[in-house]
């Protein structure tokens, strides 16, 4: 029997950001910026673990919006202008650095990561990325799902059925637009999830998807394995369960890896660091002024609480990274153990995070990603050898020697252990030593069909737990256009039911637009007051849209060049179906 | 707000006011907690925050739009849209967001009530009690109000928010919001009540740290309820 179930789960996701109205749009780079140091980085860690027969089974949740971009020729070629750019600067740093020995590695260490996604994109995919990730997908190597269809926080509308059935309809025609099948899970936009959700997933044929920690512990009734089984929801949806000390490891602010000194600090950019007459010209296109923003050319370590920031070493930061994956697993093997004699099955770690944390948001990510694979299989060829698969197991993969071992801290959960050393417990307990199986949701739901019946509560992965993030002073004022808009568009959808031609067309664009409207994005951007004007903008342009829609079609007139233009604006779900807003009867 | 319905507050926030207190005390006492409770949540949720960094990290671009951080922004669509209803969305197993919109029709006709127009939302219980009672409070709101965040009493329960007009001395329904249900914020009994696996699979699980167990020496009474149910 396994020692434990180790289900790494990622969710790559960007809102519809797409603006051909404009040659260069700022927003767009949030894309391009995610494309260069996460989802090509990823297709390259796939294509590196393939070629070395290495098990990579990763459930990965691709969002539609993020689908449509991916699938976009407009953006294609706005990508390839983009890195364009962005060699150009590495070629232009790189002068600037030749005789100095600290940061000249790191001007070659872009100019060698913007010319790798160049010829990836152009040259390896032909500019389809989605195809890139089909290959994986169809050969059984990963798993992807999808989420709601722009990543709406579905407990804001629990009232409203039709529009949470939308965004359910929606993500799956999309998804099967993409990749030709139907997913077996959904990925509930930060994991926001309430009671009465399965009746919505399980109409479409969903056969799981993850709730926090808090939503399964404060389920009824209560699990009796915790966090280390899912549960099942009275008509047969299964609700896998974020493992939350997994969750510490990467997210928490003081013993979260992302945090260690000798990473690379993502905030210290070329961008703001350099004078605007050198750095300007590479950030003008996306800016109307003298404004600086991210070039994505990094040089400094985070080195602490302190401003005076370290030069980034490069192979200590690789270095950094085995040793956390190695101590990562290690922690989980602990968490197992510690978990085994109270569970009649191995116990199992849901581990959910953002995709874009990887590469973009921790530049080493991706190298943590990459030796948690490469450690798990050589620790589980080890143990069929009867060896105990061990951290030292795992350093033998090329991990260092000093992984770290987690026991259980204080307060029950398996805590982050500092990296360098080798816990007490882990010591004493040789399950520890034990790596867990990783796996796919759905390869465990084959494992493990049957399951606890229970009904977690309504939470969300965001701050306080539940919706606080998405209603607050900063955007609570958005709801009232957003419902508005939903009413009024299940009024169309019953006026007009079998409608063709064009008044079918302005329907469908009155759809999307109310999709778009409802993005998880904006709201958040306008808690953390990033772009959040760009964000009102959004709600804006689509509340416009869709009135000038709504008024078309009461006084029967048609805009036919507007609408036109905004079909090819707005152009993601190129399926979709305006009778999926009709009432659920 | 009634007096019950304060001293329902009080109960729930875990504070232990003797019966028959002067109103304004205790209502200091609960804005003494709320003050507490607010640090503590910023202690706590800490971590998240941590989580909001990362998810809005993808995100680049400027670190804050001018004025733009933390404030109500100004938007340029129609605050009112002509039409009487009220919506509420649940955020937390405390709080929820009312907004709502009164038609210039109805203003109209409560415009011509002698005394203005004089409003409330009625906060009602869906659970009657044993003899037919049914909890409620009302929130005096001004006709310039369009939106609430309302506080209740008792996580757990179901609830409706009607928008009303006082007419003398009878309320006049204007418009009923869907019934809510706020989520349960603790386990249902302490941590050692359940059976020692599955008590030793939420420790491990994280059950302290998520901040869900009862804390027996906080609120006796808030275990005494719980345990019964």
């Amino acid at each position: 029997m396994e020692s434990g179930y180790l289900a790494l789960v990622l969710n790559a996701h960007l809102p519809f950001v797409r603006e051909p109205d404009y040659s260069h749009f700022l927003e767009e780079r949030w894309f391009f910026e995610a494309l260069s140091e996460s989802y090509l980085p990823l297709l390259r860690m796939f294509r590196k673990l393939e070629a070395d027969s290495v098990p990579f089974p990763l459930t990965l949740s691709l969002s539609p919006t993020l689908c449509a971009m991916l699938g976009d020729k407009t953006l294609g070629e706005r990508y390839m202008d983009y890195l364009g750019g962005q060699i150009q600067l590495a070629a232009a740093e790189e002068k600037r650095l030749q005789n100095d020995p600290v940061f000249s590695p790191l001007a070659r260490l872009y100019r060698d990561l913007y010319e790798q996604d160049h010829d990836d994109f152009e040259g390896l995919y032909g500019r389809d990325i989605l195809a890139a990730f089909d290959y994986y997908y169809k050969r059984g190597k990963i798993e992807i799902i999808t989420s709601a269809a722009t990543h709406a926080f579905l407990p804001a509308y629990r009232n409203c059925p039709e529009v949470v059935s939308a965004q359910i309809e929606a993500a799956l025609v999309a998804h099967r637009r993409a990749f030709g099948k139907h997913p077996a899970g959904f990925w509930l936009p930060h994991l926001g999830w309430y009671p009465g959700l399965e009746d919505a997933l399980h109409a479409y044929n969903i056969q799981y998807t993850i709730v926090t920690t808090r939503g399964a512990l404060l389920g009824e009734p209560t699990p009796r394995s915790g966090s280390f089984a899912p549960l099942q929801c009275g008509n047969g949806l299964t609700a896998f369960v974020r493992d939350a000390a997994a969750s510490d490891a990467l997210w928490s602010a003081d013993s979260g890896y992302p945090a260690d000194p000798l990473y690379r600090e993502f905030y210290r950019d070329i961008g703001f660091d350099l004078p605007l007459d050198y750095i300007g010209p590479y950030m003008a296109p996306y800016t109307q002024g003298p404004d600086r923003i991210f070039t994505g050319f990094k040089y400094y370590a985070i080195s602490g609480h302190t401003d005076d920031k370290k030069p980034y070493d490069i192979e200590a930061g690789r270095q950094r990274a085995m040793e956390h994956a190695a101590a990562f697993l290690a922690d989980r093997s602990a968490e197992a153990a510690a978990a085994a004699p109270h569970m009649e099955r191995p116990a199992l770690m849901v581990c959910p995070y953002d995709a874009e944390l990887f590469g973009h948001g921790w530049f080493e990510g991706q190298i943590w990603l990459e030796s948690i694979f490469r450690q798990a299989a050589s620790a589980g060829a080890a143990a069929s050898a009867g060896a105990a698969a061990s951290a030292g197991a795992a350093a033998s993969a090329g991990a260092p020697a000093t992984a770290g071992a987690g026991a259980t801290a204080a307060d029950g959960t398996a805590a982050a252990s500092a990296p360098g050393t080798v816990s007490p417990a882990a010591e004493k307990n040789p399950a520890a030593g034990t790596l867990p199986q990783l796996l796919t949701l759905s390869e465990y739901t084959k494992l493990y069909p049957e399951n606890q019946t229970s009904m977690p509560e309504f939470s969300s992965w965001s701050e306080g737990g539940y919706a606080e993030v998405w209603l607050d002073g900063t955007n609570d004022w958005t709801y009232r256009h957003i419902f508005r808009m939903i009413e009024r568009m299940i009024e169309l959808a019953e006026r007009f039911p079998e409608e063709s031609g064009l008044r079918e067309r302005i329907l469908d664009q009155a759809s999307r637009e109310v999709l778009l409207v409802m993005g998880s994005d904006w709201p958040l951007l306008m808690r953390t007051g990033k772009s959040a004007g760009f964000a009102r903008g959004r709600i804006e342009d689509a509340a416009d849209n869709f009135d000038k829609i709504y008024a078309m079609l009461c006084s029967n007139t048609v805009d036919t060049e507007w609408i036109t233009h905004l079909e090819k604006r707005n152009n993601l779900f190129p399926d979709i179906n305006y009778r999926m807003f009709r009432k659920k009867r | 707000m009634s007096d019950a319905a304060l001293y329902a507050l009080a109960d729930k926030m875990g504070l232990d006011l003797p019966q028959g207190l002067d109103r304004v005390f205790v209502i200091e006492e609960l804005m003494d907690a709320v003050a507490e409770d607010s640090q503590d949540s910023q202690i706590s949720g800490s971590l998240a925050g941590v989580s909001l960094k990362f998810e809005a990290a993808k995100f680049s671009g400027p670190e804050l739009d001018e004025g733009e951080g933390g404030t109500q922004p100004q938007t340029r669509l129609e605050q009112r849209y002509n039409q009487t209803a009220i919506k509420v969305i649940v955020r937390d197993p405390s709080w929820a967001f009312a907004f709502w919109d009164i038609s210039e029709a109805d203003r109209d006709k409560l415009r011509s009530d002698d005394n203005g127009i004089s409003l409330f939302l009625r906060v009602s219980e869906l659970q009657t009690a044993s003899d037919g009672h049914r909890e409620f409070f009302d929130i005096t709101v001004s006709p310039d109000d369009l939106q609430w965040y309302i506080n209740f009493p008792n996580p757990e329960a179901g609830y409706r928010v009607d928008l009303c007009a006082r007419e003398g001395a009878h309320p006049r329904l204007l418009a009923r919001s869907a019934e809510i249900s706020l989520p349960r914020e603790l386990l249902p009994r302490a941590r050692k009540d359940f059976d020692p696996d599955t008590a030793e699979l939420l420790r491990l699980s994280g059950s302290g740290r998520l901040d869900i167990e009862p804390k027996e020496e906080d609120n006796p009474q808030r275990i005494l309820k719980s345990g019964a149910d």
